[in-house]
């Protein structure tokens, strides 16, 4: 896959090597793996005007650790992009602003490029749930619950299969009974 | 803390986690004339016999045999040793005039006055040193020498060997007091005595040992070590430590697993049934790393929540949501959603990821993952 962070060079017009690439552009909601690009509309309580101007360089939104990769911003023209600070939940990368004329995109080496329209944006990271660590004691808990569920069902299975048995012999004593003639 | 002496904490911190996590060969002439110290510093007649052995696994049942408790080393830890290794074991291992105890151990000299302002370091080193050991191997090794030993149940057998007192279990690991010892000393705050030398020596130069009355093991460090970039045991597909015996222990990101977990093809029924839930869950997201998500839900038989919806801005793909809660013994759900962008071999990465089990549609799901509402979420145009 082609990207514009490995074709492009120090002054080389990324505008038009994106057109080159085919790269869309886009002024919506989109993701790129685990970043989200939300229009500031839909979550105007975390956009805060941006002042830093995205270098020629680009900014790194999400840093690649532990095997991952980087998702990089890149700029041509009037971008600007500060990393949010202290967010109540962490969800919140930072804020974005794509002037008029200006687009920004963002580069990843498995998701490929993604381009923004201009516009106001809030840059967003997936979360997941964590399962909790459950204490041994816990654990054992829950395994006699389970053990007993078990035990449980497999006596009302029994208890059943007895009714059952029963019902089926009182009916097999009535058809025996004859009665006498007189 | 001056920066120099800050700069030394670092380096016996350093130090003393290599020593813990060393591999290769052990120094034998260094760590018995270390042994020899640690006796003759605590008053005591160096031990007649010293015994090599080649893992923490068979030095704990050699102890166990020095104890007089051949018969009661259960047949469990006799497994996990290759059998030309057992049989060398019994031999090289006297079972004659059985020892009653292990002697005293003590790295750190008592009652002495040190500068109160060392206290704070000394205790974060101890710590940080036994962290990054336990983590990366001891906590693993220890468990698995321990939980083989027999239980009363089999002890009923040799009730007369079993009521001698059991020198095998796995020793307290005493590298972090050994760390403190050997700051103290490189800070000028006091040298130790013949005893705490030899102790550095010995655990410089091999692994776990057994010092008894009249005999001491010693044994050999691994020959293979594998750790993640957290520093946690883990290997996928091999064992992550093996010692010059043979003796190996197979671990995923710090938890232990049984052998065929690791190296071998396990069915998914099996894997999501696996009593302990630790070992379950690291299964499972192995197999799901190998095979992918959707294999899995399909063979487990675990309940779908809600119905399989396309993924808005991402055509052709569907969002599916799966009840987990026997997986992770908490009441969560499994968000399953595949990627945009095809991949070099023209397939698809497929992710699962967690979402609190109070939401029941998968798009819900999605947009509760980047905090949005489900009506803003189905605004997505695209997803790469």
């Amino acid at each position: 896959m082609k990207l514009l962070s490995s074709v492009r060079t120090d002054d080389a017009d990324l505008a038009r090597l994106a057109a080159e690439l085919d790269i869309p552009t886009i002024d919506g909601l989109q993701h790129q793996g685990d970043v989200s690009v939300v229009p500031a509309s839909m979550a105007p309580e975390d956009h805060r005007s941006p002042v830093t101007t995205v270098p020629a360089a680009g900014v790194a939104v999400v840093r690649g650790e532990a095997g991952g990769h980087t998702h990089l911003l890149l700029a041509s023209g009037d971008v600007r992009y500060d990393v949010r600070e202290g967010a109540a939940d962490d969800l919140t990368l930072g804020s974005l602003v794509v002037g008029d004329g200006a687009i920004a995109w963002l580069d990843h080496p498995e998701h490929g490029n993604t381009g923004i329209a201009p516009g106001r944006y809030v840059l967003r990271r997936k979360r997941e749930m964590a399962p909790r660590v459950l204490a041994p004691e816990t654990v054992r808990k829950l395994e006699r619950a389970r053990k007993q569920a078990r035990k449980q069902a497999a006596l009302d299975q029994a208890a059943r299969e007895q009714a059952e048995r029963e019902r089926a012999a009182r009916e097999q004593d009535w058809t025996n009974v004859r009665f006498v003639a007189d | 803390m001056t920066p120099e002496q800050q700069a030394s904490l670092e380096s016996v911190r350093e130090e003393w986690i290599g020593h813990g996590l060393a591999v290769g060969p052990a120094d034998r002439d260094a760590a018995e004339a270390g042994v020899k110290d640690v006796y003759l510093g605590a008053g005591r007649r160096p031990p007649e016999r010293v015994i090599w052995l080649g893992s923490p696994m068979a030095g704990s049942i050699g102890a166990d045999i020095r104890a007089g408790r051949l018969q009661a080393v259960s047949r469990r830890a006799w497994r996990t040793l290759p059998e030309h290794t057992a049989d060398a074991l019994v031999d090289q291992v006297p079972e004659d005039s059985p020892e009653t105890d292990l002697i005293m151990l003590e790295p750190l000299p008592h009652g002495r006055r040190r500068d109160p302002r060392l206290r704070i370091p000394l205790d974060r080193l101890g710590r940080e040193v036994g962290a990054a050991i336990e983590t990366g191997l001891g906590r693993a090794v220890g468990q698995a020498v321990d939980q083989a030993a027999a239980t009363w149940q089999e002890a009923r057998r040799f009730p007369e060997e079993w009521a001698l007192p059991r020198l095998g279990a796995f020793p307290r690991r005493i590298l972090p007091q050994l760390a403190r010892l050997d700051l103290l000393e490189r800070l000028g705050a006091g040298a130790p005595d013949r005893h705490g030398r030899g102790l550095l020596q010995v655990a410089r130069s091999a692994g776990e040992w057994w010092p008894m009355r009249d005999s001491v093991i010693l044994t050999e460090r691994p020959v293979e070590l594998h750790r993640d970039a957290q520093g946690r045991l883990h290997h996928p597909t091999a064992p992550a430590v093996r010692y010059p015996d043979g003796w190996r222990l197979w671990a995923w990101h710090g938890v232990a697993m049984p052998r065929e977990l690791i190296e071998e093809d396990v069915p998914v029924s099996r894997v999501v049934s696996l009593r302990n839930s630790e070992q379950r869950r690291c299964a499972v997201e192995r197999l799901a790393g190998r095979s992918g998500w959707h294999r899995i839900v399909a063979e487990a038989g675990w309940p779908q929540v809600g119905r399989e919806v396309p993924d808005p801005g991402n055509p052709g793909q569907t969002l599916t949501l799966w009840c987990v809660e026997r997986l992770y013994d908490d009441h969560l759900h499994l968000l399953l959603m595949t990627n945009g962008t095809v991949e070099r071999d023209g397939t698809r990465r497929e992710f699962g990821e967690l979402v609190p089990g109070s939401i029941h549609d998968p798009i819900q799901a999605a947009a509760w993952q980047i905090g949005l509402t489900p009506a803003q979420y189905h605004q997505s145009t695209r997803r790469t």
